[in-house]
């Protein structure tokens, strides 16, 4: 809770930062902020809490999945250098602050124990975001990116809105326990079909905002047009909170009506999965590769949501950390080779870019292999145990019922390994450019790092494993 | 600890190789290849031949999950050990007559696959396994597709994505079974072995547990990736999946599928080895159209490995110990075979068949060796390949009469193609490309002599092998009765 | 909390049904406008059209909800709609003075 406090007035403070108009100070501020905020979360561990009037809730896994947010955002935040094009006329302190902000809705779609404080999480999250996409202010498509996000997103938004108000009419509370008793306590008159109708409202809310297919349509253009860090921040700090979300709510308030929902879930699994791996492969540049690929990732973590076992939860978490540590990982690699060619003042973000890149720098190349290693879920790395947990929730809940999904997520699986090793080829075994490219010290220490971690997770699970 | 020491001293060499230079590099390589060697002799004579599993240790790796790093030797795994151990040498001193770019990359990854390999063949606990059964495919994959030939990179690439998507099968099963052993789940290996499953969940496990193996060795009609794979990499990588890869697959189905799944091996079984009898069948006749000789030979390894599969899949002692033997003894000579290939391709810049004739008038040495090792894979008696070959084809034969009859075959049209080829390179009239041919220098000597006393060892005294495996393979095939 | 059914309630001049209707009506206007209009601000208009309908339910059932947590949770929506109109017309601004035009089908430079 102190996390979510201190994280707003941290947003603040930054404003006033930018009066110094030092980008010396403010990213260093910024990490120390996020850092700040991580240690405060950390001092709830091992409590309960409920805070006004059971509008929040901290707890374990509430810090776990604020813990995986931060830690996000700190190594997105650490590898920001420029903002736009054209570097006088932008205002990093604002952008800082409102990742932070964003950060406070991400963390309120966590915590959240009412309605109410999961739709202006999510309002929080996503409006900052918009901004945060149409950043690049110069460039056409940062503006057509910005726009397309914010008229699918609030429609998305309206959807859901609409939903809360029809599951409210239905059981005349906005709070999770209270919707959990109505629908599982079983109404002498039976569950009122107004609450079928919300929950599927709600439910195309969240998965929009998640990016599964059907709902995916905004995604690749909107990740493809966005500058390249906030594509990495959205495409890790928004999955990990929606997914966060949408398991708390559907297990909580929702259990009840299982059956109603794993149907339409695994559906929606199987889809995602199909599409974001499927398009992937036809991707020419790794921007939009690295977009589908999100998608596809949704899938797989929405398997684990569909399963719904005790398990379910650590699966998630486990997920999520591998996904963003590689996903960040990727990003990274990718801002720093798309700019050393530009074409057409726009970054190349062809796999041609990526051509002999083991030779140009081999820390790169390396980091970037890794992580595509652990997105494609090969053993060693973190994204394997993140699959092995995921599939293994599906295993336990019963082959009859994830038979289906488990053998399309195997094979969609090796469908990911076909485009997350062109990269990886193109960076080893073809050859291009022989210009090094240098890298900053920090921007440095956070590939090793990332990479670090995720072979380390990669290697011993257990460590987090046990935390979760 | 020994065993553990045998799957890390690789790695630990690769590693210290990696930051080496120059000449220095392939010696050290050589050194640590060697040493392991050393110490999988001393455990073969330490060994006691029975079947229990021995030099073991355990350790929990992810204690909430009971899954644990728990490794060990049995008869089974000690013949697989040795085998690798004894071709990995072999195939960094073939390296040495050629300077390949970035050397000291080329032997951390031979060195790393070797720790990969030894870890399948020791694992107990079946993630373990797992995971080092990817892990052998990494480096093998940049080896063939860092230093391999003009379409090294797509036919490398369906190699591995060919491969990772039988062994994501086998994840499937392993984490089906996991879920299946009592308690708060394990995947010890033999809490597997105890499972008592129904023979509709057999079924399903039996094809996603067998197809992994199945494109590892590769059997008929999963083999699609592997001429191709064989020819484009270069030689040191064709031996190591011929040598001792492709042996992960015949081994994963002697300790994975036969114990696990043995009603599904009773109602698929003859449907799997139906298709191993066909690809020995139709590997020879392909092999038998080949001209190029690096080609040619990777057809018989598809159907020599068909034999194999087919033995293992028949259920009988002779048949799996047959198949047993057949592993060493076809690592030994395909290695050989690939390595005077390779000879003959750095003196003449061919490898076509109609190219090249009578090398034999400058080279008596290549000859000798050339001709012992194809009349070891020809499996003439008192060699190697006369063991394996027989044993392996009673137990077909035992199994079912026709299919036994079919596989015999084998031994008619390997003499068919081998001899062709030995007599198309090495005989007949000169050509330009084969005049000033060199005989062997003393590298080449030095790999050749061993494999070739082996070939004569193994076929004189297949006891001391033979003996060492069998309490192991007949507490299986108890196992599977019950 | 007591469990309640506001669909079957009759204690009130104008009926539950009325207003749900009046919603489901104004909802479905504004979904169609989103899907249909291809001028960005049009579109805008439909997406708050939803949010209105959204609205109008939730004071409506907050009538039978003692707490009036509907009506509390209505002035949430007011404000955030009105912090999501204040980016949405500096976005469409941007793109008017980048594109000279607010087309959604001439806003198009990614497939280009």
């Amino acid at each position: 809770m102190l996390s979510i406090i201190s994280l707003s007035l941290f947003g603040i403070l930054n404003l006033f930062l930018g009066f110094l108009k030092s980008r010396r100070v403010l990213l260093p501020a910024t990490l120390l902020f996020i850092a700040l905020a991580f240690a405060a979360n950390l001092l709830d561990w091992n409590h309960q809490y409920v805070y006004f009037r059971d509008m929040l809730r901290t707890n374990n896994l509430f810090i776990n999945f604020s813990s995986i947010i931060l830690l996000t955002t700190f190594l997105t935040v650490a590898i920001s250098r420029s903002f736009g094009t054209d570097e006088e006329h932008t205002h990093p302190a604002e952008y800082y602050a409102i990742m932070l902000f964003s950060v406070v809705g991400a963390l309120m779609m966590v915590g959240f124990e009412n309605l109410i404080m999961l739709f202006i999480g999510l309002e929080i999250l996503s409006v900052s975001l918009y901004v945060l996409t149409g950043s690049d202010k110069r460039s056409l498509r940062s503006n057509e990116a910005a726009l397309k996000y914010f008229l699918m997103g609030s429609f998305a938004t309206g959807i859901f809105l609409f939903g809360i108000a029809l599951v409210y009419g239905a059981t005349g509370s906005f709070n999770l326990s209270a919707i959990g008793s109505y629908v599982s306590g079983g109404p002498t008159t039976g569950i009122s079909p107004l609450l079928y109708v919300g929950l599927l409202f709600i439910l195309a809310g969240m998965l929009f905002k998640v990016s599964a297919a059907p709902f995916h349509f905004w995604t690749p253009d909107v990740y493809d047009g966005a500058p390249t860090l906030f594509t990495a921040f959205m495409s890790t700090v928004v999955k990990t909170a929606g997914f966060a979300a949408l398991y708390r709510l559907l297990t909580v308030s929702f259990t009840g009506v299982y059956g109603l929902w794993w149907q339409v879930l695994t559906g929606v699994t199987v889809l995602t999965l199909l599409v974001g791996n499927i398009t992937a492969v036809y991707q020419s540049s790794v921007k939009r590769m690295l977009a589908y690929s999100s998608v596809s990732h949704a899938g797989y973590l929405l398997i684990a949501v569909a399963a719904k076992t005790p398990q379910s939860p650590s699966a998630i978490l486990f997920y999520s950390l591998a996904y963003s540590i590689a996903t960040i990982t990727g990003f990274a690699v990718l801002i720093l080779v798309a700019e050393q060619k530009p074409i057409e003042g726009r970054p190349d973000e062809r796999y041609e870019a990526f051509n002999g890149l083991a030779k140009r720098n081999p820390l790169l190349a390396f980091s970037l292999a890794v992580s595509m290693v652990s997105l494609a879920g090969i053993p060693l790395t973190a994204g394997f145990w993140g699959k092995f947990f995921v599939f293994s929730t599906a295993v336990d809940r019963g082959m009859t019922n994830m038979g289906m999904v488990l053998v399309v997520a195997v094979l969609m699986s090796v469908v990911g390994v076909y485009y997350y090793f062109r990269v990886i080829i193109a960076s080893y075994l073809k050859t291009g450019d022989s210009e090094p490219i240098g890298i900053r010290p920090l921007y440095r220490f956070i590939l090793v790092l990332t990479t670090a971690l995720t072979i380390g997770l990669g290697l011993f699970p257990d460590v987090v494993r046990q935390l979760f | 600890m020994l065993t553990l020491i045998l799957i890390l001293l690789p790695l630990v060499a690769g590693l210290v190789v990696l930051g080496l230079q120059g000449r220095v590099i392939k010696r050290v390589a050589l050194l640590a290849a060697l040493i392991e060697l050393a110490l999988a002799v001393y455990i073969f004579y330490a060994f006691r031949p029975d079947a229990s599993s021995q030099f073991s240790l355990r350790y929990d790796w992810i204690g909430s999950l009971g899954i644990s790093f728990s490794i060990g030797i049995d008869g089974i795994s000690l013949l697989l050990v040795v085998l690798s151990t004894l071709l990995v040498p072999l195939i960094i001193l073939s390296t040495f007559n050629h300077s390949y770019r970035n050397p000291s990359v080329f032997y951390a990854l031979i060195l790393a696959m070797q720790s990969a390999l030894v870890g399948v063949f020791t694992a107990k606990d079946a993630f373990l396994f797992y995971l080092f059964f990817e892990a052998a495919l990494i480096p093998v994959y940049f080896i063939a597709a860092l230093w391999g030939g003009e379409n090294r990179i797509r036919v490398t690439f369906k190699f591995f994505i060919y491969t990772f998507f039988g062994s994501i099968f086998m994840f499937l099963g392993l984490v089906y079974l996991y879920f299946q052993t009592p308690g708060g789940h394990t995947s010890d290996l033999a809490a597997f072995y105890a499972l008592q499953l129904s023979a509709e969940q057999q079924n399903y496990l039996f094809w996603a547990l067998f197809v992994a193996f199945a494109i590892k060795m590769p059997v008929f009609p999963f083999h699609t990736w592997q001429p191709d794979t064989y020819v484009e990499s270069p030689t040191p990588a064709t031996m190591l999946l011929a040598g001792i890869m492709l042996k992960m697959g015949t081994y994963g189905l002697i300790r994975i599928v036969l114990p696990i799944v043995p009603l599904g091996v009773e109602r698929w079984g003859t449907t799997a080895l139906v298709l191993s009898v066909i690809g020995i069948v139709y590997g020879s006749i392909i092999a038998i159209q080949q001209r190029d000789m690096k080609r040619l030979i990777a057809y018989s390894s598809f159907a020599h490995v068909g034999l194999m599969a087919a033995g293992i899949l028949s259920q009988t002692l002779d048949g799996l110990q047959g198949s047993l033997i057949q592993m060493l003894t076809h690592g030994i000579n395909v290695v050989g075979l690939f390595f005077i290939v390779d000879i003959i391709f750095s003196r003449t810049n061919s490898r076509e068949l109609d190219r090249l004739g009578g090398i034999t008038q400058n080279t008596p040495n290549l000859t000798v060796y050339f001709i012992i090792l194809m009349l070891g894979s020809v499996a003439l008696p008192l060699t190697n390949g006369f063991v394996g070959e027989f044993l392996l084809l009673r137990g077909v034969y035992e199994y079912n009469t026709w299919l036994g009859a079919v596989a015999g075959l084998t031994i008619i049209l390997s003499a068919v193609y081998l001899l062709r080829m030995v007599q198309k390179s090495m005989f007949g009239v000169r050509t330009a490309l084969t005049e000033h041919v060199t005989d062997l220098n003393l590298s080449e000597k030095l790999v050749l002599l061993p494999l070739a006393i082996m070939v004569f060892a193994i076929g004189l005294n297949p006891n001391a092998f033979l003996r060492l495996t069998e309490p192991a393979v007949a507490q299986l095939l108890q196992s599977m009765v019950k | 909390m007591p469990v309640f059914y506001p669909l079957l309630a009759v204690n009130s001049a104008i009926p539950l049904s009325y207003f749900v209707l009046a919603s489901a009506a104004l909802f479905s206007i504004g979904l169609g406008v989103v899907v249909v209009k291809r001028n960005a601000i049009v579109v805008l208009m439909g997406v708050e059209l939803m949010l209105n309908a959204a609205n109008l339910n939730l004071v409506a059932f907050s009538r039978y909800d003692p707490d009036l947590k509907g009506q509390m949770f209505g002035l949430f929506v007011i404000v955030v709609a009105a912090a999501e109109a204040v980016v949405a017309l500096a976005i469409v601004l941007l793109v008017y003075r980048r594109f000279q035009t607010v087309d959604l089908d001439e806003v198009n430079e990614m497939k280009r």
